[in-house]
């Protein structure tokens, strides 16, 4: 059926929806809809995700923009969403809100339009292979590309505990999902605190499984720390499969603080250790006035 | 003593509120008869849920029904139709007449796809489920004129879900 006005086809205009009352006739109002040209999604920017982690996920969209897809109309109507469906369960789907953005981020600015659409994974109940789509309003999906949700990738312990500033402790963190990503060669990093990163050598990653005896033997515990670790047993004992990390090294802490913050009073203290992975997100330099701001590709 | 009447149909069902076109009700039903041969006290009384009354005056037609102009009413909503041949006795039957004034005040989604399988869901006011397909159209418009597709105005026939939510399917664009 072919949707025309006069004698001219409807294309891009917008539209409003009139319901017909019991004369026959057809009420207008003000509230307008646009057909929008389909729009070419690529595949993701990650297979898989921790199935414990909201990940930040791209995908390069080419919108169509101009004549067809109106920037404007987009931005005030459009209702931007990626689904995840489990392969498993027919009603396991998650949505999640998306967003366009300009690649580089800050490009708008140099009257760049949205190239990309950007959402997070859910956090998904069992690691599992799903599909994943994305909409933009909400109700059509385009991609069907595969998606993986891998086990949860998490710190469970660490020994030793505590390490002189000067860096160069070798660490071994116990957790779970270290080796999971997909593919393979994705780098696992450790984080100390802010400081800095350092890729997992993924050769030094153990299988390991932990009897009550072990575990304590393992983490070479004080009678105080073991109370501690008491109180995260539930962590293991859900966790049968857990990987060992030995590598890491401390970083050299009095050198990090020496350069920033300046004044920082001492060099000690308790710093928090993460584990992850790195989203690659191009941001633009540029410059306003005479207030520099700057940035460039980051992490 | 005559036996009284009762209603068993109204047409059309659904009117507007206004009644513009000043739309005639088809009243019928059983024991229409005018006592004595005295139909100048036949009236039709329209009653809503809080009991609100409206009477008008009502006319025998040659088929035997009972004929009135629809009254105009503020809202769209269901009023309960009864007769009366003395202007005192009035039939009780819960056969109802409504008023269908549908309104719109947001559609969702407002981007859809060119495929024509967009479901829109249309909310506002006055939406009424007819049974009667006819009734319960829409039409693209552009420029407040409706889409024409083949020569004829392009409509689709809507789900009612409530008096505030309709449901229907979007054109293919090709």
């Amino acid at each position: 059926m072919k949707l025309a006005t006069g004698t001219k086809n409807i294309g891009f205009e917008p539209m409003t929806v009139q319901i017909r009352n019991p004369d026959g006739e057809y009420d207008p109002n003000d509230i307008y809809i646009y057909y929008y040209k389909e729009p070419t999604v690529q595949k993701q920017s990650a297979e898989f995700s921790y199935i414990n982690e909201d990940k930040m996920i791209i995908f390069n969209v080419d919108f169509g923009w101009g004549t067809e897809n109106k920037h404007d109309v987009f931005r005030d109507n459009a209702n931007l969403t990626c689904r995840f469906s489990s392969s498993k369960n027919g009603s396991g789907i998650i949505y999640t809100d998306a967003f366009m953005e300009t690649s580089p981020m800050g490009s708008m600015k140099l009257k760049s339009y949205p190239d990309q659409i950007r959402c997070r994974s859910p956090i998904w109940e069992s690691p599992e292979q799903i599909k994943l789509d994305v909409s933009i309003n909400g109700q059509n999906y385009y991609g069907d590309f595969p998606f993986t949700m891998v086990d949860p990738i998490s710190t469970l312990r660490l020994s030793p505990l505590s390490g002189p500033i000067d860096g160069g402790t070798l660490l071994t963190i116990y957790g779970s999902g270290m080796n999971a990503s997909i593919p393979q060669e994705v780098e696992v990093l450790v984080k100390f605190g802010n400081i800095m990163t350092q890729p997992v050598d993924k050769s030094n990653i153990t299988d390991i499984e932990w009897s009550d005896d072990d575990y304590y033997e393992e983490l070479h515990l004080t009678e105080k720390l073991v109370k501690q670790a008491n109180g995260n047993w539930d962590d293991i004992e859900d966790k049968k499969h857990v990987d060992r990390y030995s590598g890491a090294i401390t970083p050299n802490i009095s050198h990090y603080f020496d350069f920033t913050p300046p004044d920082v009073k001492g060099a000690g203290g308790v710093i928090p250790i993460l584990i992850g992975e790195n989203v690659g997100i191009n941001v633009t330099d540029h410059r306003e006035n005479s207030t520099s701001y700057r940035s460039k590709i980051e992490d | 003593m005559y036996p009284g009447p009762h209603v068993t149909k109204v047409s059309p069902q659904f009117g507007v509120t206004k009644n513009p076109k000043g739309t005639i009700l088809d009243i019928s039903g059983d024991n229409f008869a005018c006592p004595g041969g005295d139909c100048s006290k036949i009236g039709v009384r329209f009653t809503n849920y809080k009991g609100d009354q409206i009477f008008v005056k009502g006319k025998m037609s040659s088929s035997g029904t009972i004929q009135c102009t629809e009254p105009e009413y503020p809202s769209p909503e269901t009023l309960s139709v009864d007769v009366s041949f003395n202007g005192l006795d009035w039939s009780n039957d819960a056969v109802n007449f409504s008023y269908v004034d549908p309104f719109v005040l947001g559609v969702k989604p407002r981007l859809i796809s060119p495929r024509g399988d967009t479901k829109l869901l249309v909310e506002g006011f006055g939406f009424a489920a007819t049974g009667d397909d006819e009734k319960q159209q829409i039409a693209f418009a552009h420029d407040y004129i409706p889409c024409v597709s083949g020569g004829k105005t392009a409509t689709k026939v809507y789900k009612v879900l409530s008096e505030m939510q309709v449901q229907v399917d979007s054109f293919d664009q090709n």
